[in-house]
């Protein structure tokens, strides 16, 4: 049977299991508040609290979650006591806590009937109404605040760290000032450049040397901001990027795809011009008709051979040109096959030229590159774009200081003095990462930092010390390692070149 | 006859019962309420108050009204036990033997009056308490049970305190209702004043088939768990050593209520159930009844006493201290 008096008590222990779970939830973040935001300060001082926040995070809101699950489940407010509660709203003298306590026994006294059949007419002629309590949360605002905080210090603690800006960008409207050295050093390459470009007498190559000599000096005395460096880098990169495509379109890309050619590795060994000089002085002794007999066998011996070469290295033109220039010497036509080895030196120069535009071209793109290394280093660290060590560091608008140690660059970058780019190949801030080969385990560490003065420890170790130490520092340079960590990087490595140092010491 | 029958049968009795003393009682509804529950449920009654309040008025009146026997004990401190339960004489049977014969003391009636019962030595006041636990008079080894229904109504006169022996606590717990009356207000007065000095004769209204109808009703009234919880929180309150005692039961009380306070505060709480016409009993029943149930088994310590808090302000502030809503 349903009593009428059965919906409302639903409801009103709904609202009391919503409520207590409400009360215990809120019990839990209003600790978990305080404690998120100490969390996210500590996350700020220390990174092994920054590593820890994200599990803490999800612990602390499982706990909150846990206990508004505990308080549903737990429903302590029970029929009986939702009916009395209704009871005192309503003014019902118990009537419908007793009723509801009696309703559900096998049994009934007739008194207890009478009760229950008192309250259910009572109601159904509205001589009575049941007024539903509402259980009321215990600091509504205060919960909402408080999980509200818990929720934005979790989302800050989750979110994935934002990479920092690259110093490159920070600095990029500041003037670059390389040092002196590195200067002298890059204005003499772009000079012996320009001689060489001149020797090929090329308007290409000519333009690309001046723009590079012009760059070079522009950077060299701190002339045109890094934006616009590495712009005009870029710039000066796609031309010789062209130039050296169109070197290798008149070289032929099938001497690079004949590798065996013997041509091939004549060309690329410079064989080439020795070659070309003596087919030279044997034509003008073909053409005068001054071989003996001899000597034209040799000289028909060596054509037949050159033109082999030439097919092997898939040079149709040039082995063409030396077949006619044999058979005509078979023929005993000597003139003729002087003015047919002539046309073959002239496919011989082309390729001759070709060949040193494109060496040339290489040459100034691998200029460019290292200018553009060094107007990066200059942004991410002012030490390490000089390549003599101990000189003078490089830094931007006049702030750099000697030696490499300390200063801060106008975007406010600190120096960092413990930088030390020995052994960093001169590709580690460009091209791919270093790799390290080994693995850093538990072994190695623990003899590094357990071995006291003088006592053996594993080369291996050392090795892998040294090895790690460098692709750090290869990351610090590419900022794949973010600022607030290089820090404590930085003290766990200088304490492992403390034992360094100490072992050192004691082999002495 | 049904339950909504007895419930009605409950009410209409206890209000010509009520009516009826009404024409010799003036005002005092406590004292005439209480007496007559007391009547109902089997429990003892005591009247407190100075002299000329009515008490024995109050209570001839209702033993008519029920046509009950009704006998009445002056005590004074001459007074004995065998006065009161009754002795053994020597007399001579019809065969001309001389034989003891019990003769029963005014303790055999139906109401028994104990006038001034603080007046009594404590061996007379512990023999007619002794007899209102047991309803029963052993005497010469011979079990004797008092008639049914039998209720004690004892008065007492708080103002003197010479020549008088105070009942004790342990004693006090043996009456189920202590109630105190108080001079009536200037407006009762007037009425009182019409009311002759001699007592009027009353005639009798029910039998005592109809009083014993009554305590059967009463007895059937059943009691929520909700309100026995209740009661059992109230009772737990009036103890100072309980740990969900409040502070004014640790700052007032020195003892508190027995387990027969609370069944008595049930008891009375059923009467009150059904003259409010309800057939469970309510916490409300059980706030009615508190101070006349527990003002007698609290007992104050010094500090209440030298603050002057009554019983009644003790228990008030419990009622209202004591959470109606079940412990969750």
């Amino acid at each position: 049977m349903v009593f009428p008096w059965e919906s409302a008590l639903h409801r009103v222990r709904r609202r009391a299991r919503f409520v207590e779970a409400v009360a215990l939830f809120s019990r839990g973040v209003l600790i978990a508040a305080p404690v998120g935001l100490l969390l996210l300060l500590a996350a700020r001082l220390s990174p092994w609290v920054r590593y820890l926040a994200p599990y803490l995070f999800a612990v602390g809101t499982g706990i909150t979650l846990g206990l508004f699950a505990y308080g549903w489940a737990r429903q302590r407010m029970d029929r009986g006591y939702c009916a009395k509660w209704m009871d005192l709203e309503s003014g019902l003298e118990d009537r419908l806590t007793s009723a509801v306590e009696w309703a559900a026994l096998p049994e009934r006294s007739p008194f207890q009937e009478k009760c229950i059949e008192q309250l259910a007419l009572g109601l159904g002629a509205r001589r009575w109404q049941l007024v539903e309590p509402r259980p009321r949360l215990t600091q509504p605002a205060l919960t909402v605040l408080c999980a509200a905080l818990w929720a934005s210090a979790a989302a800050l603690a989750l979110r994935p760290a934002p990479r920092p800006v690259a110093i490159i960008e920070n600095n990029a409207k500041s003037k670059v000032v390389m040092a002196e050295s590195v200067a002298t050093a890059t204005g003499k390459e772009a000079t012996e450049i320009q001689t060489q470009v001149s020797s090929l007498r090329s308007q290409e190559l000519d333009a690309l040397s001046v723009d590079l000599a012009t760059l070079v000096k522009n950077v060299g005395q701190g002339e045109i901001d890094r934006e616009t460096s590495m712009k005009r880098i870029e710039a000066l990169r796609k031309k010789v990027d062209a130039v050296s495509q169109l070197a290798a379109t008149l070289k032929s890309g099938a001497l690079d795809q004949s590798p065996t050619g013997e041509l091939a590795r004549a060309l690329r060994s410079g064989e080439l011009p020795a070659v070309e000089k003596a087919l030279s002085a044997m034509s003008e002794s073909m053409k005068g008709g001054a071989l003996v007999e001899e000597e034209r066998e040799r000289a028909e011996h060596a054509l037949d051979m050159m033109a082999g070469l030439a097919e092997t290295s898939e040079q149709p033109a040039l082995a063409g040109k030396l077949k006619s220039a044999a058979r005509r010497l078979a023929a005993s036509d000597q003139k003729g096959a002087g003015e047919e080895l002539g046309s073959a030196i002239k496919e011989i120069a082309k390729l001759d030229r070709a060949i040193k535009t494109l060496a040339v071209a290489q040459r100034i793109d691998k200029a460019v590159d290292a200018l553009e290394d060094a107007v990066q280093a200059t942004a991410a660290n002012p030490s390490a774009a000089a390549p003599d060590r101990g000189g003078k560091a490089t830094g931007t608008d006049g702030q750099s200081s000697p030696g490499g140690k300390g200063g801060k660059d106008n975007a406010g970058m600190q120096g960092v003095t413990e930088y030390d780019p020995q052994g960093l190949s001169p590709t580690a801030t460009k091209g791919d990462d270093l790799q390290l080969n080994g693995t850093w385990n538990g072994k190695v560490v623990r003899q590094l930092f357990q071995a006291g003065p003088g006592a053996e420890v594993d080369e291996e170790a050392k090795r892998m010390l040294v090895e790690h130490r460098r692709v750090v520092e290869d990351r610090f340079r590419r900022d794949d390692i973010p600022e607030a960590y290089q820090a404590s990087i930085r003290a766990y490595f200088e304490a492992l070149n403390q034992k360094e140092k100490e072992w050192t010491q004691s082999k002495k | 006859m049904d339950a909504e029958q007895e419930v009605a049968e409950f009410q209409r009795v206890f209000s010509m019962a009520v009516e009826r003393v009404h024409k010799t009682i003036i005002g005092q509804e406590d004292a005439i309420y209480y007496t007559l529950i007391g009547l109902i449920a089997g429990g003892h009654v005591l009247l407190e108050g100075p002299p000329g309040l009515g008490k024995t008025r109050l209570v001839k009146t209702i033993s008519r009204i029920f046509n009950l026997q009704f006998s009445r004990i002056q005590f004074t401190p001459d007074l004995m036990p065998a006065d009161i339960l009754g002795t053994n004489i020597l007399t001579q049977n019809a065969q001309g033997e001389r034989v003891f014969q019990f003769q029963p003391g005014p303790i055999f009636g139906n109401i028994v009056l104990a006038d001034e019962v603080n007046r009594g030595t404590p061996k007379t006041q512990s023999a007619l308490l002794e007899a209102m636990e047991e309803q029963a008079v052993t005497t010469q080894g011979v079990r004797r049970p008092l008639p049914t229904p039998f209720l004690v109504l004892a008065t007492q006169n708080p103002i003197e305190m010479e020549g008088v022996y105070m009942l004790p606590e342990a004693q006090l717990d043996r009456f189920m209702f202590k109630i105190e009356l108080l001079p009536p207000p200037a407006a009762e007065m007037r009425f009182i004043m019409d009311v002759p000095v001699r007592d009027v004769e009353t005639k009798p209204l029910f039998k005592v088939e109809d009083l014993l109808a009554l305590q059967r009703t009463l007895a059937r009234v059943p009691v929520p768990n909700t309100v026995k919880d209740y009661v059992v929180r109230l009772y737990r309150a009036t103890h100072p050593a309980a740990n969900e005692a409040p502070s004014v039961t640790k700052k007032f009380i020195r003892h508190g209520a027995s387990p027969r306070g609370a069944q008595s505060l049930l008891i009375a709480a059923k009467a009150w159930a059904l003259l409010s016409g309800r057939f469970n009993v309510a916490t409300a029943d059980i706030q009615r009844v508190a101070p006349a149930v527990l003002g007698h088994r609290v007992i104050r310590n010094f500090e209440a006493e030298a603050a002057s808090v009554s019983t009644n302000d003790i228990i008030g502030e419990l009622v209202r201290s004591t959470s109606e809503l079940p412990a969750r």
